[in-house]
């Protein structure tokens, strides 16, 4: 199966969110990275079919999404960054009723909305109204119903945002074992999510597609970019005005920075190995480093 | 394998809405009953209607009764509120029956009708106007012999129900029922689960018309328990088979008994009431708030009954209330005279191109409801 986004652009009042943007995606998980207003969500939407592009088109195929019509919600899951829920419906409800939706029959959503609260770990509380759930199980709900229907694509905004780190490596898993044979596109900040799970990187800036790769791939792109070094606690400020500066570590020996430079900064520094944290601050710059999230390494 | 019904989970979105059944609950045990009971204890006598042509021995007993009764009306003072009351009930029921005695109340009218008929004929006027006095005179032959009098018991009350309490009510209840039914999606962030669902676009329309439809239908049948339930238990049980005539709608030229035009006017304000809830959904559709959307819906609502307190008689306010959801749900409107339309030269009774209309007018109603919700965006 071949997903293609052929040449989308969207502009809001005068504003493009997306830029010509071009790719193909086959099976397998595909990690979407970028700083927040980058166009991620916005190219996520276009792919569900629930905003229109000002240019361009969502193939599947060859086929365009938008004559496909039901055909291509039938094998659509999508799990949106922001959502809200019915406060009334229980757990089982809520999923039965995107069972409804989504087409299934009255035996096979019960079996579908077992399954999937298992998975997601909230069979305990199928029968408790969703207006007294945490953020977490209200994320962990999302995710199973954009699961429900054994979707062939699957496109997923921020699916770990509100999630403990035991849920979040379960998520992780879940996705690996759900990518074969299927398309994943995954929209995330949290480089762990991309690290473990993620066959292809796709970086996305301003609307547009900057570049393509593997994580392994980036990281050799990124090798011999990325120093260590220490310095005294008066040096901290100058340095991180002049340089990329990742993390700020207070030793007993002073102050171990980690930057990201395509020369060496300082004659004391030394390359060390690049992780995708330091990918991200290559690419994203203070744009990056005024993103909490990107700072954060879960696990 | 047929796949699950949508419409039992849309019913069970309306039907598990608490602030419904808080504001039925308040309208109906707070304010209606209280009210009701009020009037039925002060009310009293139900009244007398004289329904069938007098014998000559009532109308002798009645004049009799009527020479003795009358001076003693002309002085009440001294005399104990049971026998004042007794008195004025006699001198209704008399009064009735002599009324009674020239013939059905309809006579004068229909005898006018006949008049202008055959001067239009002789005139050679044979357009609209002819054809409108002849369908009057028509339907007004038909009619069963109208008496004199009048009754106000549980019939009575019933049928008054549904142009007062039930109007308010009902109109009030579809508008909290069924203004969150698309906005409540957009607000509450619903929307794109349901619109990248394979079902979620034009069978999910269907479904919520589906069950918006069946919670006007609940909703009209509680009222109409709630209106036989109370008005049975509070006032004077009968008048049912009287002629419609014989209640407030005197000139109404249809041949309808009490208790038909109550089954009639359960089913227009009920087609009243889907009519007027297929509007509230299409405004639903276009707004994000479910308060925008109550507030224009209730304004739509109540807007032809302002203007006509406003403006009283004149042409123009009783006609925008003629074709308003107000007029066709408050239903008695449509029967209270014999109004006719001129449609191509011929007269169309007012109730059935009403009627016709909010059928007509609904369709491109509901077909715009599901193009703007399928082609809705989430930006």
């Amino acid at each position: 199966m071949k997903l293609q986004i052929e040449n989308i652009s969207k502009s809001y009042r005068g504003k493009n969110a997306l830029k010509n943007f071009n790719v193909e995606l086959s099976e397998g998980v595909h990690a979407l990275l970028g700083p927040n207003g980058a166009g991620k969500s916005t190219l996520m939407r276009i792919i569900a079919g629930i905003l229109r592009p000002s240019a361009g088109r969502v193939l599947v195929d060859g086929e365009d999404i938008t004559t496909m019509g039901e055909d291509y919600r039938d094998i659509l899951g999508y799990l949106p960054q922001s959502f809200g829920l019915y406060k009334r419906f229980t757990a089982e409800r809520f999923l039965m009723y995107i069972a409804a939706l989504k087409g299934l029959d009255k035996s096979s959503a019960e079996r579908k909305v077992s399954e999937m609260l298992q998975l997601v770990n909230l069979d305990d509380v199928r029968h408790v109204k969703v207006g007294k759930f945490s953020g977490g199980m209200k994320q962990r709900l999302g995710i199973a119903q954009a699961l429900l229907n054994d979707p062939k694509i699957l496109i997923v905004d921020e699916p770990t945002a509100g999630l403990d780190p035991k849920e979040r490596i379960r998520f992780r898993n879940l996705l690996s074992d759900f990518s074969t044979n299927r398309i994943v596109l995954l929209s995330t900040h949290i480089i762990s999510d991309v690290e473990f799970v993620a066959q292809d990187v796709l970086i996305i800036k301003n609307g547009q597609l900057v570049n393509r790769n593997t994580p392994e791939g980036f990281l050799r792109q990124i090798e011999r970019k990325v120093w260590s070094l220490t310095c005294t606690e008066r040096q901290v400020s100058t340095i991180q005005q002049q340089f990329q500066v990742g993390s700020v570590t207070r030793t007993h020996d002073g102050v171990s920075l980690r930057i990201v430079s395509d020369q060496q900064p300082l004659p004391n520094a030394e390359t060390v190995t690049p992780t995708l944290e330091d990918l991200y601050l290559y690419y994203f710059g203070e744009e990056a480093t005024s993103d909490e999230a990107t700072v954060t390494n879960a696990v | 394998m047929k796949p699950l019904s949508l419409t039992r989970f849309e019913l069970y979105k309306l039907f598990s809405r608490k602030s419904v059944w808080i504001f039925f609950a308040i309208m109906v045990f707070c304010i209606y009953l209280p009210l009701q009971i009020l009037t039925s204890s002060s009310g009293g006598y139900a009244g007398y209607y004289q329904s069938v042509p007098p014998t000559a021995q009532q109308v002798q007993q009645a004049k009799s009764e009527l020479k003795k009764i009358a001076p003693k009306l002309e002085c009440t003072a001294g005399l104990p509120n049971n026998e004042v009351n007794m008195l004025n009930r006699a001198y209704l029921r008399d009064t009735a029956i002599l009324n009674a005695e020239t013939g059905s109340a309809i006579k004068p009218d229909l005898e006018m009708l006949q008049q202008s008929i055959n001067k239009l004929k002789a005139q050679g006027q044979i357009g609209f106007t002819y054809r409108a006095d002849t369908l009057e005179y028509n339907m007004m032959k038909h009619l069963p012999y109208i008496g004199f009098g009048h009754y106000n018991g549980a019939s009575n009350m019933m049928v008054d129900f549904f142009k007062t309490y039930g109007l308010i009510i009902f109109g009030a209840i579809i508008l909290v029922g069924l203004s969150p039914v698309f906005s409540e999606e957009y607000s509450l962030g619903t929307d794109s689960f349901l619109l990248t669902a394979k079902r979620g676009r034009r069978q999910l329309v269907t479904a919520k018309i589906l069950a918006s439809t069946l919670y006007v239908l609940v909703m009209e049948g509680i009222l109409l328990v709630v209106n036989v339930a109370s008005n049975l238990s509070l006032f004077d049980i009968g008048g049912f088979n009287y002629p419609l005539q014989s209640i407030a709608l005197y000139s109404a030229p249809f041949h309808l008994s009490v208790a038909q035009y109550i089954g009639v006017a359960v089913l227009i304000q009920l087609l009243g009431g889907v009519a007027f809830g297929f509007l509230i959904m299409l405004l639903s559709s276009f707004n994000r708030s479910t308060l925008v959307t109550f507030f224009v819906s209730a304004g739509i609502f109540a807007l032809p009954e302002l203007i006509v307190l406003m403006f009283g008689l004149k042409n123009w306010a009783q006609t925008l209330m003629d074709f308003s959801y107000t007029g066709l749900i408050q239903v008695s409107r449509l029967f209270k005279s014999f109004v006719a339309y001129n449609v191509f030269g011929y007269p169309v009774l007012y109730p059935i191109l009403v009627i016709g209309l909010a059928i007509l007018v609904s369709i491109p109603i509901v077909w715009l409801t599901y193009r703007v919700y399928c082609r809705h965006q989430i930006a």
